[in-house]
């Protein structure tokens, strides 16, 4: 796994929720280990002091029966016999003196009981370590004491092996549940990080594309199913009304192109009347309006154009007369084009960095689109603003690709009223306007129209702030 | 003039066939492009024009056929296809404008009346004169009154077409064909303001003025 991978696998929320699902699973494992070690060693320490006090009891009654003499006998013996790490001592209190045992030295308290005590190895020479000795305190008589007790080395060493195995379980517990929640997350990271680089390209533009279903019916099988007749049905509504806003501008424009045509001729009947027989009289209100009516029928038919132009261009339908094309020849054009509507605000159209390159390109398509880009600088441009047209050679990496190839980069930037931030993303959309330029003559196809020029040349248009105004790039391939 | 009208759509033809009867022009109708090619081949006619989807024989093959002939009457193309691409197979084809549908009344009438003209024009006049304003096609000078007049390349090639066509209506989509070699109809006014330069040049300083704003068709230039 990569470092890129790995880095992504720590911000996943799915590997979050995987490792709190492990920290939940260790504690409580935790807890259960934790009861286990403390009722083994509890019954460990019984054990023990039920064998304590078991042979505590047979001394006791070996006291009673045989007398002081026997005891020390048997204690004596016992010693010899086992092996194992009985401690014993009887105590004469008032002769201050030991009778029997192999404890070297008189505890501290002689109260009746259970006690610790350190132990200095005497009987079991092997180690020369002092262990502590569990030992239960007597009194036979008024006069004797009998100490008896276990070593708890052994108890110690059982205590340790299983905290050892306890350990170990631990870590066992915490390695697997670490490994089935790693598997269980990429599972579900793969899934998701596929959903997600699809729905990217969905919002990217790509509508047709669909995730893949694997037929296991499962939850992600069910959100895929869900997404894709989601998208089945935005990209229908989207056709709709792509379709909607075609067909109305085609089969509209016909009619108006006939009322356009009789409103001319009305026109041209009222100029001839007004020649023949009236010339003196000057009351031509009735044909401002017929010229007025020509020119909103202009406009109405020249919206419905750009409609199903970039309807067009859009769908693929418009093939491009790709030429040879000069970039000096065609920003020329379009500033001298364009350059008396600048003058008329005093605003002034540098085109120091023209540099001069030739490219593959359609040469109507594209001095449409750049004199939208240019008009629209123009319009909203404060007088005595300043617009600048640029051309270079630049290399950079294309959409969704890491190899860099040469584009042709043309600039309209100006210092007007620039595009917010959050209008950046929406100004190709069609008939989108923003708040600021709603006030303005358009229609809010200009832009939709030059994106759907630029697609079609396979380049890219980049929307930029100006600090102040508006800046926009184009890159157009050279291949 | 004497137009031949080859064009299947009946309420389409009859609207043209009004519209320039009414200007005077005498107009041919066949709905048929067999017939129509037909008539073509053995008529005189001063301008032809012709629809591009036709029954039997399209538009395009009239216009092959007819130049392959030898026939060199001015042929404009009217036709539903606005796509640029047919715009050049047209012209390639052998047409000398095209029209797409719809269109302005105004638009094919300044059309046809420019392409009836042309064969009259000769090439070789180096100076164009309208009323006491005139345009030495040599030396680029424009004067007026014996005034010099200081014009910009764009207003000059403005003038230039004007002039060229003077007395005749030239719409906007015209003079930012010849003027600016782009073809497609730019929908703007930006011609206007160009055109509104020029007047400020050639008429504003002048008693009379000479180019005329014909509302919703496009400009004329002529004699007071």
């Amino acid at each position: 796994m990569s470092l890129k991978n790995l880095k992504k696998l720590t911000h996943n929320s799915t590997l979050r929720l995987a490792l709190s699902y492990l920290s939940v699973f260790i504690f409580s494992s935790l807890i259960l280990v934790a009861f286990i070690y403390w009722s083994s060693i509890e019954y460990i320490y019984k054990q023990l002091d039920h064998h304590i006090r078991y042979d505590m009891e047979n001394i006791q009654n070996l006291y009673q029966n045989e007398g002081k003499d026997k005891l020390i006998d048997s204690i004596t013996e016992r010693l010899k016999q086992q092996s194992y790490d009985s401690v014993y001592l009887l105590y004469d209190i008032k002769l201050q003196k030991k009778l029997a045992g192999n404890l070297s030295s008189i505890p501290k308290t002689l109260d009746n009981g259970w006690h610790m005590v350190a132990l200095d190895k005497i009987s079991t020479s092997s180690h020369h370590k002092t262990h502590s000795a569990r030992i239960l305190i007597t009194p036979l008589s008024t006069q004797l004491i009998l100490i008896n007790g276990l070593d708890m080395q052994s108890a110690h060493q059982q205590e340790h092996i299983i905290i050892n195995n306890m350990l170990l379980g631990i870590v066992i517990i915490f390695i697997l549940g670490l490994m089935g929640g790693f598997i269980v997350s990429i599972n579900t990271i793969k899934k998701i990080s596929l959903i997600n680089t699809t729905m990217q390209k969905v919002g990217d533009g790509h509508i047709n594309l669909r995730l893949p279903i694997d037929g296991s019916d499962d939850e992600f099988d069910l959100l895929a199913k869900n997404f894709n007749q989601m998208l089945a049905r935005i990209q229908i509504l989207m056709d709709k009304m792509q379709n909607i806003s075609n067909n109305i501008a085609h089969d509209l424009r016909i009619p108006l192109t006939r009322i356009r045509n009789r409103l001319e001729s009305i026109q041209q009947q009222i100029e001839s009347k007004s020649e023949t027989y009236n010339k003196q009289n000057n009351d031509n209100s009735a044909l401002s309006d017929v010229e007025q009516n020509i020119e909103d029928t202009d406009n109405l038919l020249a919206t419905f154009e750009t409609i199903l132009n970039i309807n067009k261009f859009e769908s693929g339908v418009q093939k491009l007369n790709i030429q040879s094309l000069s970039s000096k020849k065609l920003l020329s054009d379009l500033i001298d084009y364009n350059e008396p509507m600048a003058s008329d605000k005093s605003i002034e159209i540098s085109a120091e960095q023209l540099e001069d390159h030739i490219f593959p390109g359609d040469q109507n398509m594209l001095f449409l689109a750049l004199a939208n880009l240019l008009n629209n600088a123009i319009k909203y441009t404060p007088n005595k603003g300043v617009i600048s047209v640029s051309s270079r050679l630049t290399s950079r990496a294309c959409k969704n690709q890491q190899v860099e190839t040469e584009y042709l980069e043309i600039v309209i930037a100006d210092n007007g009223l620039g595009i917010s931030e959050q209008d950046k993303s929406r100004v190709f959309e069609l008939f989108y306007r923003c708040e600021k330029s709603r006030s303005l003559p358009g229609n809010g196809l200009g832009l939709t129209l030059v994106s759907a020029v630029i697609n079609l040349h396979k380049g890219m248009i980049e929307l930029d702030d100006n600090q102040p105004g508006l800046k926009v790039s184009i890159y157009l391939p050279l291949l | 003039m004497h137009i031949l009208l080859i064009e299947d759509d009946q309420s389409i033809a009859d609207y043209i066939k009004k519209g320039l009867t009414q200007e005077n022009h005498i107009v041919e109708h066949y709905s048929d492009g067999k017939d129509g090619l037909l008539v073509a081949a053995t008529e005189t006619f001063d301008v032809m024009i012709i629809d591009r989807m036709l029954p039997n024989i399209d538009g395009l093959t009239i216009i092959r056929t007819l130049r392959a002939s030898k026939i060199n009457t001015p042929i404009l193309i009217l036709s539903a296809l606005s796509d640029v691409n047919q715009r050049v197979e047209g012209l390639k084809g052998g047409a000398n404008d095209y029209l797409t549908k719809p269109f302005a009344f105004s638009e094919l009438s300044a059309r046809v009346t420019i392409l009836g003209q042309n064969q009259v024009q000769q090439a070789q006049i180096s100076k164009l004169n309208v009323g006491d304003l005139s345009l030495d096609l040599l030396s680029h000078k424009v004067t007026r009154e014996s005034q010099n007049i200081d014009v910009q390349t764009t207003e000059y090639r403005l003038l230039e077409y004007l002039m060229r066509h003077a007395n005749q209506v030239v719409s906007r989509v015209m003079l930012f064909e010849h003027v600016w070699d782009y073809n497609f109809d730019p929908k703007t006014n930006v011609i206007d303001v160009h055109m509104s330069r020029l007047r400020k040049k050639v008429d504003k300083p002048f008693k009379t003025p000479l180019i005329h704003t014909i509302r919703g068709s496009g400009y004329v230039i002529k004699k007071p």
